[in-house]
Order: structure tokens, then sequence, then C-alpha cells
């Protein structure tokens, strides 16, 4: 296995390189590198204006790779995310033509705006990185990820994500208001030019890859997979919870523990970091019953109940 | 909320052997008996005045260093559910402290029945040096309201209780009950019928539906070629879309003449089980997923005013809930001066009020224009009316009843 040292100053240089542009979001970078080495996705949410689109861009920019946008709108069309066939005059066959899906970066800008049918043509390449389209399957470039972003407050015109599609985010992330200080950075970063135009790559996808395959060889203790599954399970079992976290929820929790832990500089999980990371990854995935959403109670407020009752795995 | 404590908070020491006349008595007597060197009836004196003074010592410092928390574990409930007020204490010195601690039952609420049933909650308990306490004590919600646990009190003193000293404390928390919710009764005519067949055209088209095809001008894309229907007519079809349909519902609660009720704010039982209709109805909306708002014209509890704008899921439900669990009055006025300015988004309105009369009919004309109203009457005097000035209209008894 590659040295330690290495990955984590790649993974570092990365987070450094896209905080060049995005101010104060440090922790929101680390973050969303987790789900980039854990080979998952993330749905970045909150109010307009705090650099949603910007974040992805940066650090799409800095992992280096192809590199794509969909403007989610009401009238877009499932083919228009996926490709469509056309019909060859000159050879008389169908030709595919790919569509914007097919990239190492797809930033799925506003994706709530669009129909569900439109939102529900992205499950399968971000669950099993390939597309059908016409009965025909074709393999994504690796890596693939999709930065997705979405805002929470608007009602009309906006079709919420079901929750297979949110099933299928590894992490979703709330950005906040910066701080006055870092909005004065802001302020004064971008007054003469937008410093996203300057930003170059520090990766690129074989490295990218190597990296996700690297950190796929992170030590996962017996403890720690049992601490998962054991919240997991607690999640399913809460008495204000109708659907817990998935297996499929478990696994991303162990790939983003992997992960964080690879960027902390060590080659096995400890407890903390699953801890760390239990509200991105988890609380999109705990959905209430109706009637405790009614009083007000949140997936925050349960998770972190379900945190507080599950033991934390201590050394022997 | 979190509550220290102090030596100097707590008000008066209650016990025959700290009140000052006896202290007074115990002095004098030990004065002239050690004058008069009677030490037979100096002793007594001496050891009556030493244990008044011992127990108010103990109690002063049985009362310092205290930490007192109290907070619900739950601050939203429908009526029937528990609330347990969690109580937590923390004796932050050496000295063991014996303590008494007594809520009374909020309104709205009633007490469990292991509680006693005396209108308050008792609960007596002992801390040791460094220890901390947590206690729960069960409420049941009974009515509709907000309500704030306390104020509590807790006496402090020592061993044998011949001193104590007491302190009342209130929490910033509340605990709102929810109307009822009732069942819904099986419609005569179809949902939509009643409550908007007329959905709120969305802002865009959906491109899921296709309405029809024509022939294509060239103005759109071309992803909205219909490429078989353009094959089997010889010339480009462009397809057609059917528009994003959203129901969208304001529910009018007009609080003005109704009749005065028996309970200190005078609200009836007839606009209580209108709210908890109302309440119910707009439940049964959030699980179609449509969008509903609310206004009202009813005096409310530390709420700004009652409207709340559109919105939709069981967290808006909770909101309009709330200020349902708000309202303290009927009688208020000034609804068609709200209405006009937050009533144009809508499709519909179902209209919540005492009767059917000018007032109400002033009303219904105030927002219908091309929306459809319906009304819900609830009132004494309201009357089966299916239609009444041209609204459909209903008696608050037709939509729902009591669960089971």
């Amino acid at each position: 296995m590659e040295k330690i040292p290495a990955m984590t100053n790649d993974c570092a240089a990365l987070v450094e390189n896209a905080a060049l542009v995005v101010v104060g979001k440090k922790r929101v970078l680390e973050l969303m590198s987790v789900a980039l080495l854990a080979e998952g996705h993330v749905l970045l949410e909150d109010v307009p204006g705090l650099g949603k689109t910007l974040m992805a861009k940066a650090l799409a920019r800095s992992m280096g790779g192809s590199f794509r946008r969909i403007q989610f709108t009401p009238d877009l069309l499932p083919a228009d995310v996926t490709g469509f066939s056309v019909y060859d005059q000159k050879t008389g066959e169908f030709v595919f033509h790919p569509g914007p899906v097919v990239c190492n970066v797809l930033l799925a800008d506003e994706i709530n705006r669009t129909i569900p049918r439109t939102q529900a043509s992205l499950l399968e390449s971000m669950g099993e990185f390939q597309l059908t389209v016409d009965g025909r399957t074709l393999v994504l470039p690796r890596p693939f990820f999709v930065i997705a972003t979405q805002n929470p407050i608007e009602m009309d015109g906006t079709f919420p994500l079901p929750e297979a599609q949110l099933d299928r985010f590894l992490m979703r992330i709330d950005l906040g208001y910066p701080s006055r200080g870092e909005e004065i950075s802001i302020l004064e970063r971008f007054q003469e030019s937008d410093p996203l135009e300057s930003l170059c790559a520090v990766l690129s996808p074989d490295r990218v890859r190597e990296l996700q395959r690297l950190r796929a060889r992170v030590v996962v203790s017996a403890a720690a997979r049992s601490y998962i599954a054991d919240i997991a399970a607690a999640s399913r079992a809460h008495a204000r919870v109708r659907f817990g976290v998935s297996p499929r929820g478990a696994l991303g929790m162990m790939r983003a523990a992997q992960a964080l832990a690879m960027m902390r500089g060590r080659d096995f999980v400890l407890p903390d970091d699953i801890k760390d990371l239990a509200r991105p990854v988890l609380e999109h995935r705990i959905i209430l019953r109706h009637e405790e959403r009614t009083r007000g109670v949140s997936a925050r407020d349960v998770l972190g109940e379900v945190l507080d009752g599950v033991p934390v795995p201590v050394a022997d | 909320m979190r509550e220290d404590i102090g030596p100097g908070a707590f008000a008066g020491a209650v016990s025959f052997f700290s009140v000052w006349p006896v202290k007074l008595i115990a002095g004098l007597v030990l004065f002239f008996a050690l004058v008069q060197t009677e030490f037979a009836l100096a002793l007594p004196a001496a050891g009556a005045l030493g244990i008044g003074f011992a127990a108010d010592l103990w109690a002063r410092l049985a009362s310092s260093r205290l930490s007192f928390t109290l907070c619900p574990d739950r601050d939203r409930v429908f009526p029937g559910e528990n609330v347990g007020l969690v109580i937590e204490l923390y004796n932050k010195k050496l000295l063991p402290v014996w303590l008494t601690l007594e809520l009374p039952v909020p309104p709205h609420f009633a007490e469990e029945e292991a509680s006693g049933g005396q209108g308050f909650l008792h609960s007596g308990l002992r801390l040791l040096s460094w220890e901390k306490s947590r206690r729960v004590l069960g409420l049941r919600a009974r009515t509709r309201g907000v309500a704030r646990p306390g104020p509590a009190r807790i006496s402090a003193g020592d061993l044998l209780g011949l001193s104590s000293r007491t302190r009342s404390f209130g929490t910033a928390r509340e605990i709102v009950v929810f109307p009822r919710r009732l069942r819904l009764k099986a419609l005569s005519v179809p949902f939509q019928e009643y409550f908007g067949s007329h959905a709120a055209r969305g802002p865009v088209e959906d491109p899921a539906w296709y309405a029809g095809t024509r022939d294509y001008t060239g103005t759109r894309p071309a992803k909205n070629i219909h490429w078989k229907a353009s094959a089997r007519l010889g010339t480009l079809q462009e397809k057609l879309y059917e528009p994003t349909l959203q129901r969208k519902l304001l529910f009018v609660l007009d609080a003005d003449g109704w009749e005065a009720g028996e309970d200190p704010a005078g609200v009836s039982g007839n606009f209580e089980r209108m709210m908890e209709t109302l309440g119910t109805l707009a439940a049964a909306l959030m699980e179609t997923g449509a969008s509903f708002g609310l206004v009202t014209n009813a005096r409310l509890e530390d709420s700004p005013g009652g409207v709340l704008p559109a919105g939709r899921g069981p967290e808006h439900l909770g909101s309009l809930l709330e200020i349902l669990a708000r309202v303290t009055g009927t009688g208020g006025a000034g609804l068609e001066a709200t209405l006009r300015g937050a009533a144009s988004e809508y499709a519909g309105f179902v209209y919540c009020a005492s009767s059917p009369g000018r007032r109400a009919a002033r009303v219904c004309r105030e927002i219908s224009g091309r929306k459809k109203v319906f009304c819900v009457f609830g009132g004494a005097d309201s009357r089966d009316t299916p239609v009444w000035e041209g609204f459909p209209a209903c008696r608050m008894e037709d939509l729902c009843e009591d669960p089971e």
C-alpha cells in the first residue's frame, strides 16, 4: 500500500486548492473530498447565494477530468440527462448521442426544480456507475462524482427529491452563512476578478481513482463495523422513525469513514470518524413519521438521540 | 432552563426551632439561667437554641450551590398524549441535602394517575455530596392550548426537617397542545369537489404528460418534436404538454359571531370543534400533497398574526396546528382586509365560520371571484345547507366525527 502521508497530502492539496476560491468552508470541502474518495455523491442544500454552485465548480476543477453541468429546469426530460439515439440515414442505424451524464464530475444544479421522472434518470448512474438507454448499457467513466444542489425554501415549481434518490447521495451538506470576517474576505477576493477562472487542477482522474482504490484498503476493525451496524439498527428501531438508515447508508458510512481516516493520515478507522460523519451521511436517510414532523421533530434530533444511545466501542 | 440556586435566593425558614420568637425566648431563658447559675434550666435552653441555629445553618448551606433544570421532554403534543417534565438537580457541595419539589399541573394538562391526582406533582428526594438526580414527572395533555410548566417550588432543608428554605422557579419553555384530530367522514361527493377540482396552474408545463400535438412552428426546441407523430402524418409535429397542477387551498377561520363559551377566554365548544375540524381537514390535505395556508382573525397568544402562507408537508401542518393551538378568543375583525392581501395565489378557499349570514356572504364574495369557495359552518344556529349563496356548504358535523 502506498504511504499514507502521500495520500493525505494529495487530499489536503485538493481541499486547499478549492479553498482558494471558496472562503471559510474548509469543513464542507473536506466532506466533499471524503465523498469523492468514498465513491459517493453529494447533495449541497441551503438557501440561495451561499456559494453551492461555486463550491461544486471549484472542487470539480481542482480534481481535473471532464466536467459537465446540467441546469435542472421543469421542462428537462430524462433524455436531456442520459442522451438519446438518433437515426442516421447514411448508415441506416441508430446512433447513440450520450447526454451530459457521461463525464467525471456532474454538477446537477437546482435538482429539485425538475420533475421526478427526470430526477430518476440519474438513479442508475449514481448507484451503479452505468447508463442504460434503449436497452444498451454504457459504463460511465471513473471517477464519476455527482454534485447536486438544491434550495430548500421554495415551494412553487419544485419537486422534492424522493427517498430513493436521496438515499443515493452519500452526503447531504448544509453550508451555512459565512461569518463577518469570512464575508469581508469574500468581498476582497472577488473584488477585481473571479478566482475560479484561474484555478488549476491539482489532481487527475487517474490519481483520484487510485486514491479511491487505496481508500478501500483502510482497515475497518470489527468493532467499528459493529458500531456502524448498531447505529443503523438503532435508527430503524427508533419510535419516531418511519424508515431508518438503509444498508446502503451503512455501507456508505463505512466508506466515508475510511476516506476520512485516510485524509487524517491514518490507515485505520476510529469511532470518532464515524461520529464525525454521522450527520452528513445518515441524517437525510432517516425518514420520520408524519406526526413527528408535524411536531417539529427533525431527523437531526433523532440522529442525536441514536448516537447518544449507541455505546461507542473502546479499545481493550 | 438552568438555574443555579444561591443561598440568598430562598425565601424564609419555617419550623418551630428556627422561628425568631422561639430563638429569642430560648436566648433570654439561657441568659437568665446563666446569670442565676441555674444549669438545669440553661442546658435545655442552650440545646433548643443550638438546634435552631444548627438547623438554620444546615438549611442555609443546603440551599447553596444547587443546580436545577426543568425541561419538558417534548413540546408539541396532541390531546391524550403524555409529556414528561424532566427535572434535573445537582448538589455541587459536600453537604447532603433533603429536597421537596412541588410543581403545579399546567393548564391544558392533567397529571398522570401515578402522580397522586392533587393538582400538584410532588417529589421528595435526597442528594448526597456531588450527586446528580433526574426525575421525570408525567403529564397528560387534555385540551388544546399553550402552557408553560411551573412555577416549581423547591424546598431544601436539614435531615430532620427542622428548617427549610423554599424558592419558586418558572421556565421559558412552552408546551403546545394541538387541536384534537378527528376522523374524517366518508364524503358523499369526491374530495376534490369540496376542496378544489380546479387546482392552481403551476408556473410550468409538465413534460411528463402530453395533451396532444400540433404542427411544429420552429419556435420551440427540437426536443419537443414528436417524431412518431411526425412520421405518421408526414409533417413535423410538436408535443403539447399538460400544465403542472398544484392544489393550493387557503383555510379561512372567521372567529366573529361565535357564541360565548364557558371557559375564561370565552371560547365555545363549537368553536373548539371547528378548530379540530379545520386541523383534521388540513391533515387530510397534507396527505394528498396539497399546499395550504391559513388566515384567521381570532385572538392569538404570543403570535404576531393569524396568517400562515402556503406550504406543504407535515412541518407546515405543524405550523398551522400551532396557530390553532394559540387561539385564545373569538370575536376578531378585519378579516376581509387580510384576505385581500393573502388570497390572490390560492385556487380555492375553505371558509370556516359560525353560521351563514350577511357577514359570511360578504367575506365569501370578497374571496370568490374566479376562485372556488367551500363553506363550513359550525355555530349553534348553522343549518344543513348544501348550497348557500351559490357556494357549496356543509356543517362541520358532516365532515368529521369523534375518533374511536
